[in-house]
């Protein structure tokens, strides 16, 4: 029996990042397929408009007999495989295959100009075509990018979080983009009606958010947490503008009370210090990668199930120290955040014995064993 | 200066964390020299101040900031090997807690801050203002 279908290998978008070091393909990211071809269909619908200059419309039957499928998901970070799937016309594929083949292939040009910061990104994709980066790619993390990976090319087209916000500015009147967002901050104010909230920022903005009936009780108890310092964390959609300033929160996935030694929220409020913070003439500023990267250490190795969590303060010479008071131990942490060393501190009080230990916490393992120091 | 008396000392606001008075904790830093203290470090005489005039002269005169006021006395430096000098200087009344001795000893200066602070801890809040 003759094939009477055509296969053509039109993607294989290489996620790379932490999560994806396990060679499996988070479920949150499951969307971004589905928006990718909706994408390519938008501009298969260009480029035949584009051919077909005498044409008004697309045919009606313009996307029948396409499909767009997963193959599979090959290993090397992670790598879903997508097919398109067409129908043959005799023993050719019918006439508006080429549309669908060449869409990806503009696709992934628009791309490669915004990561090389070209700024004529409109001229490989349309501000339809590129809208739909509003959706795809909006859950990358810092550190994560998608590479479209191209014949004869020297380098991948690199989608990040930077070349994913040129390409929706390059298509947005309003000069705004949306990215998925967590921060934490006091609510200071809630609207029933409207489901609405406003957030107060450690560094000191209001911005404004929507919510789900089902985030209202969590919302609620924040607010009449607001005097005791009652702080949350939002895992949501933010949406910025061209300079990176959050305007709004929409699509609260996730709302979670914080406790009040929360780690990650004091080394937010830390990076606010400026220069002379101690005393005018001393205290170094912290530097905000450094903060960033312990605080991403602290959440992953800290396990607050086994040990308190601990305050954390400053040093004067832009570090971070972090303290634990047990029964009869003084326990102190100075973290170096330039260098990712740690000096380990313990006193006993009730036998005036100390214990110093050298810790590198780039390491997991010492991670554990920090752990270990501080459950004994 | 007796035994038992009280040696006040200014906490930063950079150096506590906590929201209610009873959960306040400040950081054993507050007990270490820092480079321009040159191992001396400031402390008032609760025999020239009341807790709170040393945090309102701290903040007033001398300009700098305080989230609020803890104590050591000066029997418990004694224990540790810790001179206190009555210098009154630069005003009367303060006084100097040497850590000259040490300050080439990373590990000794850590061992006598948390000491301190285990100590200043222990005692609790002598004042903090009402905005903290």
């Amino acid at each position: 029996m003759a094939e009477t279908i055509h296969i053509t290998e039109i993607y294989a978008p290489k996620y790379e990042g932490e999560r994806f070091k396990e060679h499996r393909f988070p479920l949150d990211l499951i969307e971004d397929l589905f928006v990718l071809k909706e994408m390519t269909i938008e501009m298969a619908k260009q480029l035949y408009l584009e051919k077909n200059s005498d044409r008004q419309r697309i045919p009606k039957n313009f996307t029948h007999d396409v499909s767009f499928e997963l193959e599979g998901i090959s290993p090397g970070s992670v790598i879903p495989k997508i097919i398109l799937v067409s129908g043959l016309s005799g023993m050719f594929p019918k006439a508006n295959h080429t549309y669908f083949v060449e869409a990806p292939q503009r696709i992934i040009k628009a791309i490669e100009v915004a990561h090389s910061g070209g700024a004529n990104v409109i001229d490989y994709a349309g501000p339809e075509v590129l809208k739909y980066f509003d959706q795809f790619g909006r859950k990358l993390r810092n550190g994560e990018s998608i590479s479209f990976s191209k014949e004869g090319a020297e380098r991948p087209a690199v989608l990040n979080k930077e070349s994913r916000k040129r390409l929706i500015l390059a298509s947005s009147r309003s000069n705004e983009y949306t990215a998925s967002l967590s921060v934490r901050g006091l609510v200071t104010a809630l609207d029933k009606v409207r489901r609405s909230f406003d957030v107060l920022l450690p560094n000191g903005v209001k911005v404004k958010g929507t919510y789900n009936k089902e985030h209202m009780q969590k919302l609620e108890e924040a607010l009449i947490g607001l005097e005791g310092g009652q702080k949350v964390l939002i895992k949501a959609t933010g949406t910025f503008n061209a300079s990176d300033k959050l305007k709004s929160i929409h699509d609260v996935e996730e709302m979670t009370l914080l406790d009040e030694f929360d780690v990650p929220t004091r080394l937010e409020e830390l990076a606010l210090l400026r220069q002379g913070w101690l005393d005018g003439d001393q205290g170094e500023p912290l530097s905000e990668e450094g903060l960033v990267w312990l605080a991403e250490c602290f959440e992953s190795y800290f396990n607050s199930e086994e040990v308190p969590l601990p305050a954390a303060f400053p040093t004067p010479e832009g570090n971070v120290q972090l303290e634990w008071t047990f029964e009869r131990r003084e326990v102190s942490l100075e973290v170096n955040l330039t260098s990712k060393g740690a000096n380990y501190f313990e006193l006993d009080i009730t036998t005036n014995t100390t214990k110093c230990e050298e810790l590198n916490l780039a390491i997991e393992a010492d991670w554990r064993a920090l752990m270990m120091m501080l459950v004994n | 200066m007796t035994n038992d008396t009280l040696l006040l000392r200014q906490v930063h606001p950079s150096w506590i964390q906590g929201k209610a008075i009873s959960n306040l904790i400040f950081t054993s830093q507050t007990f270490k020299p820092t480079p321009k203290d040159k191992g001396l470090l400031s402390l008032y005489s609760e025999e020239f101040f009341t807790p709170e005039e040393s945090y309102e002269h701290f903040t007033g005169e001398i300009g700098l900031e305080s989230a609020g006021v803890v104590a050591i006395s000066k029997n418990e430096c004694d224990s540790i090997e810790l001179t206190v000098l009555e210098d009154n200087d630069p005003f009367e009344g303060h006084r100097s807690l040497d850590f000259r001795p040490f300050m080439g000893n990373k590990s000794e200066l850590k061992k006598k801050a948390s000491t301190l602070k285990s100590f200043a801890s222990a005692r609790g809040w002598l004042y903090v203002p009402l905005d903290i």
